[in-house]
């Protein structure tokens, strides 16, 4: 009870302190609390003290105003610091940790500091800094995640596409909740990288919010959407689809996941887009899908199809051709098409360039 | 012998420009001769440069708590980027060859040896004062103070609502007088209650919105009360100065430093605020820019290893000076301080020394913490409290403690809580210079929240009563698992 009381005291100095000391001379919301004071002054000296203080606030000159308003204060303040309440109510439960697998803080301030300032803010020279912390293995440190994950909107995007694409990763499925929750299927830059992050990092998790992106969602989103498309078959109808789209880009995402599928019509597309002008958009797909483990029939139908390809241009000339041929070759190993360029002085070239 | 690790490269130079053009020395090949002296205690060398002549450059490590680097380039940089590519290829393990060392090398360490003799005996000799120039010193801090007096008593009488960014800029004006007085505590103490009155830059330029103002009124009201508590002790002090010229710089409290007393550590050793043979372990560290005092601010909280005490460093550096004085780094290991310097003060004193070496943290070590650790809230927040009480006192005082576990109440609030279950519950509020913490508890494994022990700093909220902790770091068994910098 007495407590409230010199929090009253504290509220109505403060309230002066805010007007100005001259308007404290008088001041009856003040002069009531004196009463009270003066009773609790019985079981505390130091209540007695406060109500005197304030008798010479109030009752006293304009031009001792001030001083008398500063003296109750710290008076007041001083008792206050000893009443401060440390605890609060209610039942403690166990902390939902998101337990990240990180477990050292040991990176120097030096280091640390211009990182978070470079995740954070705008200007030159950030991406040095940047990859510099990341070579110098700073980002296992706990204290970078938030300002890592913040960089994912980064203005710069060679510095936003650095962070998803190497420093990201590496925090696993810990900061899944935290780019789910912010994916925005309408958005462009930082939600294509979160929508990419997300199903690097969570598959499953990711397959409503790739398919809402890929019906709904904006330009950008929908051509991301496709990139994460071709983990299920289900996806085969629609990657066919847009692998014969009008934009470039579009083939390009969608031919590279075709690479995943081995049916008939893929590999007629890919034998087609490699006759056409998409001979390069479909190198990784041909890589992918010889790395890919599947199947030995439907492999060796899939080799039989690349083989014709390859014995049909045993003389490649342009060095677009090479390219792809070598690529192959780089996959499979085949001695056929290896045969195939090395008859061809433009092959061998790239084919030196692409061995190393 | 020479013991010197990257780590110890990297923070002996001033700044990270300076270590990259260290480094840069080394990959275009500028270094012509790289050598060490028999006894391994100094490598010198020599450097192309951009002047005719190839610059001598050496790194002395004769007295290994003090290393001394000189070069015949003109930087006034010490260590020069010269000192620090030499140091450099010693740690990458370059070639060096073994030679006499320099005859003008020679000569001044004979020199530095004279002056530290010469020290020694001065340091017996009493200091001469100058009794008419303390005097005439102490009379202008007085009218200082007086000053202060009369601007801290008109700002109460406008009230804190009337005080625009027109006039937090005239008060600033006004405290330049107060670094003329040699008051520059107290004139530091003023800036701390216009900026509250700034925009977020720092800038008393722009007028600050109201719901701004609301929240700063009673950290403002706070700061008049520290304002007038000056004026009080301070007078008090200066007066007992001025009639005794014999009396020292007051020791009991820190009414010098408050007032601005820059305390040499010659000062400090006479008053014998020393302690010899010094472990120190570095718990939290924090690197700020102090825009009302336009300088970069790097403090270090420490444990003595001995005593359990905890001490901050301050490492003050001017923007005109930041090319020159050493910006501090984060330390990992345990400083051996042969005579710590400890200035007067309460609770966290601040500490400085001249000299050390070091070594690896042990195991043992962070027992030693565990074991200087208070065991139970009660005691130690009574003696907060206590603390909190002085109107001068620092308001956000670290303290060590062990707690039994740390949980969530609701979805949002954490609580510390000892062994016999009382709790603290943690904000992330405490200095405004220091990074949030209290987020990254959500991320740590699970160890961390049972019997651990917290490195915490202390928050009262005026308004709401309350009395919090944010925390600055985790020490377990293994590390010091730092949350701010």
């Amino acid at each position: 009870m007495s407590i409230a009381v010199l929090n009253q005291v504290y509220t109505e100095a403060r309230r002066l302190a805010i007007a100005g000391s001259n308007l404290a001379v008088g001041d009856f919301r003040l002069k009531k609390l004196v009463e009270p004071l003066e009773k609790s002054a019985q079981k505390a000296p130091v209540f007695g003290v406060v109500a005197k203080a304030i008798d010479k606030l109030v009752a006293g000159a304009e031009k001792e105003s001030a001083q008398a308003l500063l003296d109750l204060s710290s008076l007041v303040l001083a008792i206050l610091y000893t009443q401060g309440q440390t605890s609060v109510e209610g039942q403690p439960q166990p902390i939902r940790s998101k337990e990240l697998s990180l477990s050292t803080t040991q990176v120097p301030a030096r280091l640390i500091k211009p990182l978070i300032e470079a995740l954070t803010s705008t200007g030159s020279g950030r991406m040095e800094t940047i990859k510099e912390g990341f070579e110098r293995g700073a980002f296992d440190d706990i204290r970078l995640v938030n300002p890592a994950v913040k960089a994912l909107d980064d203005t710069y995007s060679e510095i936003a596409d650095f962070v998803t694409d190497n420093i990201l990763p590496k925090y696993g499925k810990t900061i899944v909740p935290e780019i789910k929750d912010k994916i925005d299927i309408k958005g462009r830059a930082g939600n294509v990288r979160r929508l990419r992050l997300l199903h690097q990092l969570e598959p499953s998790l990711a397959r409503s919010i790739v398919l809402d992106a890929f019906e709904n969602g904006s330009k950008e989103m929908k051509i991301a959407a496709l990139g994460c498309l071709g983990d299920s078959p289900a996806d085969l109808p629609h990657l066919l689809e847009q692998a014969e789209s009008k934009s470039k880009d579009v083939r390009r995402v969608a031919l590279g996941r075709l690479g995943n599928f081995n049916e008939d019509d893929c590999i007629k597309l890919i034998i087609k887009a490699l006759n056409g002008a998409d001979r390069e958009l479909v190198t990784a797909s041909i890589r992918q899908s010889q790395s890919k483990p599947s199947g030995k029939q439907s492999s060796r139908r899939r080799n039989a199809s690349l083989k014709s390809y390859s014995s049909l241009r045993i003389k490649p000339n342009s060095i677009r051709h090479s390219s792809v041929l070598i690529s192959y070759w780089l996959a499979t190993n085949n001695e056929q098409t290896k045969s195939a360029w090395h008859s061809s002085p433009p092959c061998t070239t790239v084919a030196m360039n692409s061995r190393s | 012998m020479i013991e010197i690790d990257l780590s110890f490269v990297e923070s002996a130079a001033i700044n990270s420009a300076a270590l990259a053009n260290g480094r840069g020395l080394i990959v275009k090949g500028k270094f012509v001769a790289l050598k060490h002296s028999d006894d391994k205690t100094v490598i010198f060398g020599e450097c192309k440069g951009s002047g005719a002549s190839n610059y001598q450059c050496s790194c002395d490590f004769v007295e290994p708590s003090k290393p001394v680097y000189r070069c015949t380039c003109p930087s006034r940089q010490f260590p020069c980027k010269h000192s620090i590519g030499l140091m450099l290829a010693w740690v990458d393990g370059k070639k060096f060859s073994v030679a006499a060392i320099p005859e003008d090398l020679q000569a001044k360490r004979e020199k530095i040896e004279k002056r530290v003799e010469k020290k020694k005996v001065e340091v017996d000799k009493p200091v001469k004062v100058n009794k008419s120039a303390l005097a005439k010193k102490i009379k202008a801090q007085l009218e200082g103070l007086d000053l202060l007096e009369q601007l801290t008593l008109d700002l109460a009488r406008t009230g804190m609502g009337n005080t625009s960014a027109k006039t937090a800029k005239q008060i600033e004006e006004q405290a330049k007088q107060l670094g003329n007085a040699f008051l520059p505590g107290a004139q530091a103490a003023l800036y701390n209650y216009t900026k509250l009155f700034a925009s977020e830059d720092g800038h008393v330029e722009g007028e600050i919105n109201s719901q701004k103002r609301e929240r700063i009124y009673s950290q403002a009201l706070d700061q008049l009360t520290r304002l007038n508590a000056l004026v009080k002790q301070g007078r008090k002090y200066l007066q007992a100065r001025l009639e005794d010229p014999e009396l020292k710089p007051e020791t009991e409290s820190a009414i010098a430093a408050w007032l601005g007393h820059a305390w040499q550590l010659r000062e400090l050793r006479e008053a014998g605020l020393v302690q010899t043979d010094v472990e120190l372990i570095q718990l939290a560290f924090n690197s700020y820019d102090d825009i009302a005092r336009r300088e970069l601010v790097d403090t270090g909280v420490w444990m003595n290893l001995g005593d359990g005490k905890i001490y901050l460093t301050q490492n003050y550096r001017p923007y005109q000076a930041l090319k020159f004085v050493k910006g501090e780094d984060s330390f990992f290991k345990v400083a051996k301080i042969p005579e710590l310097c400890i200035y007067p003060g309460e609770l966290n004193r601040r500490v400085r020394w001249d000299g050390m070496t070091f070594r690896a943290v042990e195991p043992g070590d962070l027992k030693a913490i565990r074991q200087h650790a208070a065991s139970e809230f009660a005691p130690l927040i009574k003696d907060i409290k206590t603390h909190l009480k002085s109107p001068l006192a620092d308001r956000h005082p670290v303290v060590a403690i062990n707690f039994a576990k740390i949980s969530q109440i609701g979805n949002e609030t954490l609580v510390v809580e000892d062994k016999k279950g009382e709790r603290i519950v943690f904000t992330e509020t405490g200095l405004a210079e220091e990074p949030a913490s209290c987020h990254l508890l959500w991320l740590l494994p699970k160890e961390m929240f049972q019997n651990q022990t917290l490195i915490a700093r202390f928050h009262h909220d005026i308004d709401a009563g309350s009395l919090r902790v944010k925390p600055l770091s985790i020490v377990t068994e293994s590390q010091v698992f730092r949350l701010t910098l």
